[in-house]
């Protein structure tokens, strides 16, 4: 039963990969040819939701202060959420240090009297938006000057609703890092081929650039989200709007740097991918959305279930508990080793191997193997000795570790925790 | 196909690439389950080919026994040295015979394992033949195992005859039997020796039930074969 159970999440996940293969094989990933940037550019609210952020806020900045783009038409918003560490002086400081930079860029500072989360931040920020566009950048996220001019000519069709640059790391320097920096290639590639199918189910923070009146039209950002740039991705996505995923546009971001700020992010992110899974469960093998709607939304179901039951059939089934037996069978033998192993290789034969096994956790690899390759062939990430690294530990701990995160999720719903959202 | 706008929202369910992706995935667990039927095949030929030469063996001690039953001056060495390796060789075989049946299909196994129990028990029939004919201090081990999960000590028990065998070498035989297994002559011998639990052994002609650790049958061992006999007994 349990071997069948697996053997389902193999050929599923084999499905899955074969399919966005295909995907790839038959169109030529690149971005597409956008519009003309139009002679008038259009002005464009930045809005910075902010909480707690005195130590990368100002570096924030100071890359929206760098972007090329005409002073007179950037609209900067600057949200504190009801900061309690030093934020609100550190804004002040940088309006009074950096005043000449900020002439003609129309500039406001706006705090919230208490904490209401992100959802609201941007929605008092959409609220004052002046600008045709509206970018929402996180303050630990940084821009690359050039990102802006050539995002804005995606937005000559009036059905694009949202484009998306590519995020990458800033720094990796630590495992925790090393972990993510080959998975944000991966997603960012994976995002890329959705993009081409209309399937992207999350506009993630860092500089996602939306068109304000389509924002407004759809209601504004949903204030009792966990994720609400993921609800942002499916409402735009019911409303048949267009997202579009960059890969010449460029911004960096800082990630968690402690395995338990990772764990609460994720634990946070995938919470909140459930939770409006269900509320757009209507979606869900809807004919009309097309891909989306009968293979993009199940496929991210479907990782999900797979993500949460590796951990409990293979990592148990098929790592632990035989370790544990063995474990159990050498204390009545005094752990005596030698006698185990000169066992082991005298009855070792060609036969003992289990080829079938072995040949499909070698298609598994080889997929996963691949998707690296095409992440860092497209990303236009160069291969350095801590990118390999960071692919082997990809490959072989990150599943694990997205278990154990799928695996919280799970119990905090299922003892019912409260959470914000 | 007509040029589509890049601009506009596709909702079109590509029937054909997820058509061909569902191909190239069957395709791609038929290669994985072709080589699974051949592995099977090649494993049943191997455990078949080592039980057919066991029998021969067995064939040839059983004539050696009755050759020498009839001597008046006995030359035991040869028959109890090859008894010995033939006994070691069976149990390793089915050892991996056990092992290939945990990773496939156990139907097309059960023959052959069917060979191999009563093997065993053969041998361990003329094991006690040939003591009557050539007296040794050689003992026998009787080990009722069972290969379902919930016998957690059957496994732990194995160890610590394999370990046993290592310290006394030529001077222990042992026969493992598989006791769920459907075989009328290891329910007699079940019934015969009173085993109820298991794992259980039968060291000569006394039963120990549940798991035995490895002091307790060392020391019933060694009282078999005289206490100077091994350096561990005399410890």
């Amino acid at each position: 039963m349990i071997d069948l159970a697996i053997w389902v999440m193999y050929f599923i996940s084999t499905y899955f990969a074969v399919f966005w293969l295909l995907v790839i094989l038959e169109n030529k990933i690149k971005d597409e040819t956008p519009g003309k940037l139009p002679k008038s550019l259009p002005l464009v609210t930045i809005a910075l939701p902010i909480w707690n952020e005195e130590k990368s806020l100002v570096a924030t900045l100071k890359s929206v202060l760098a972007l090329d783009y005409p002073r007179k038409k950037l609209h900067i918003i600057l949200v504190d959420d009801h900061s309690t560490d030093s934020t609100p002086n550190v804004i002040k400081e940088f309006l009074r240090t950096h005043a000449a930079a900020l002439k003609n860029i129309s500039i406001q500072s706006l705090r919230h009297t208490v904490n209401k989360g992100k959802g609201s931040a941007l929605n008092t920020a959409l609220k004052h938006a002046k600008g045709e566009l509206f970018i929402c950048l996180d303050a630990d996220s940084f821009v690359k000057p050039n990102t802006l001019k050539i995002m804005i000519p995606y937005f000559s069709h009036k059905n694009v609703a949202s484009v998306l640059p590519l995020m990458k790391l800033r720094t990796v320097k630590r495992f925790v890092l090393h972990l993510q920096y080959v998975e944000y290639l991966v997603n960012f590639f994976l995002k890329k081929v959705m993009s081409m199918l209309d399937c992207i189910h999350v506009t993630p923070g860092p500089f996602a650039a939306y068109r304000t009146s389509i924002l407004r039209k759809v209601g504004g950002f949903a204030t009792d989200n966990l994720t609400e740039d993921l609800e942002m991705a499916l409402r735009l996505q019911k409303h048949n709007y267009k997202i579009i995923q960059l890969m010449n546009a460029r911004v960096t971001t800082l990630a968690p740097t402690t395995m338990k700020a990772w764990f609460q992010q994720r634990n946070r992110w995938y919470k909140g991918t459930l939770m409006n899974l269900y509320l757009y469960k209507k979606m869900f093998f809807a004919k009309k959305y097309g891909e989306f709607g009968l293979f993009q939304l199940p496929m991210v179901l479907g990782a999900a279930t797979v993500s949460i039951f590796f951990a409990l059939f293979v990592i148990w089934q098929h790592m632990l508990r035989p370790f544990l037996l063995h474990v159990y069978d050498m204390s009545f033998i005094s752990f005596n080793m030698r006698l185990v192993s000169e066992q082991w290789v005298s009855r070792l034969h060609f036969l003992d191997a289990n080829y079938m096994i072995l040949f499909f956790s070698l298609v598994l690899f080889g997929f996963g193997l691949g998707w690296i390759i095409y992440a860092f062939k497209y990303t236009e990430e160069r291969v350095t000795a801590s990118g390999v690294t960071s692919s082997a530990l990809f490959m072989v701990i990150y599943p694990f570790f997205l278990s154990m995160v799928w695996w919280s999720v799970v119990l905090d719903l299922a003892r019912g925790k409260k959470q914000r959202w | 196909m007509a040029e589509k706008n890049p601009f506009s929202v596709n909702r079109q369910f590509d029937v054909r690439k997820h058509g061909l992706a569902l191909l190239i995935t069957f395709i791609i667990f038929s290669i994985g389950i072709l080589i699974g039927t051949a592995l099977s095949e090649e494993r049943l030929g191997f455990t078949r080919d080592a039980i057919e030469l066991q029998q021969i063996e067995y064939e040839s001690l059983q004539m050696q026994l009755l050759y020498l039953t009839g001597q008046e001056e006995k030359n035991c060495n040869a028959l109890l040295g090859s008894l010995e390796r033939n006994i070691y060789d069976l149990e390793n075989s089915r050892i991996k015979l056990e092992n290939y049946m945990a990773g496939s299909e156990e139907g097309d196994f059960n023959l052959i394992k069917r060979d191999y129990m009563l093997t065993e028990i053969r041998y361990w029939l003329l094991a006690r033949e040939a003591q009557n004919v050539c007296p040794s201090d050689i003992a026998n081990i009787l080990f009722f195992y069972e290969v379902d999960e919930s016998c957690l000590d059957c496994s732990a028990q194995g160890h610590i005859l394999t370990y046993l065998k290592d310290i006394f070498g030529d001077k222990l035989l042992i026969f493992s039997l598989d006791v769920n297994f459907d075989e009328p002559m290891i329910q007699i011998l079940k019934e015969n020796y009173g085993i109820t639990e298991f794992p259980s052994l039968v060291v000569e002609k006394k039963v120990f039930p549940g798991l035995t650790k490895k002091e307790a049958l060392i020391n019933e061992l060694c009282f078999s074969y005289g206490s100077a006999a091994f350096p561990v007994c005399s410890t």
